[in-house]
């Protein structure tokens, strides 16, 4: 099945239909809720980064893999 | 001229059933978007390593190391989130692996002679993803069988 929500540019997917830019904006929301999330939970400010950072990759992790099977095929 | 249409004419024609080796390939599996998706699944492990590198062989401790561990245990607590862990550090780069690898071979069969080819494909981004995700296996791996040794019998 071919989807063609994104395109790839380098290691980045970005968004090129509707549904792509649905998947990528909650994907920056909840990125955004994690960093609250997490400064509101922690001690320090390198605290809040660590933490964030590697939820972040998480998330990429998981966008990215939504990217690589819904993805423009030339 | 008769005779040589006649001949011609009895002249068995070759059945030209030479068949092309048969291709076996995943439509799934393209060297570039394997690559890309390889670098992404090796990122949180190589970041966890970078936390531990930091604090045991650099003695650089930025709290890194200690506020993963922390995360890590709270996951562990979870029984759903427990397995969260395992799939991150091992689980990933053992689809990397899986991936990159058969984007880099391609096989072929030759029915006549009963050849079976694998070949290897030198796209040395796909390699790299590769070996960097078999070394993360072999560093994790390896030490839970130190730690497992070390727990049974208290040697090390």
């Amino acid at each position: 099945m071919n989807f063609n929500w994104f395109v790839r540019k380098g290691i980045v997917y970005w968004p090129v239909s509707i549904f792509g830019w649905i998947i990528f904006l909650v994907a920056v929301a909840y990125a955004i809720y994690l960093f609250i999330d997490i400064d509101g939970r922690s001690h320090s400010v390198s605290d809040t980064l660590i933490n964030w950072v590697f939820n972040c990759l998480i998330v990429g992790v998981g966008y990215s893999l939504i990217g690589f099977l819904t993805e423009k095929k030339t | 001229m008769e005779d040589f249409e006649k001949k011609l004419d009895r002249m068995t024609i070759p059945s030209g059933s030479v068949k092309p080796p048969l291709e076996i390939k995943l439509a799934i599996v393209n060297a570039q978007r394997s690559a890309v998706l390889g670098i992404w699944f090796v990122a949180v492990p190589c970041y966890f390593l970078f936390c531990v590198f930091m604090k045991y062989y650099f003695h650089i401790n930025l709290g890194l190391f200690d506020t993963m561990v922390e995360m890590m245990s709270d996951l562990d607590k979870n029984p759903i989130m427990k397995w969260l862990s395992p799939i991150l550090l091992v689980g990933l780069p053992l689809l990397g692996i899986t991936i990159n690898g058969l984007a880099l071979c391609h096989f072929s069969y030759k029915p006549e002679e009963k050849i079976f080819l694998i070949s290897i494909r030198l796209r040395w981004l796909n390699i790299a993803v590769l070996l960097l995700s078999l070394a993360l296996i072999c560093i994790f791996m390896g030490y839970v069988v130190v730690e497992s040794i070390h727990h049974n019998t208290g040697l090390l």
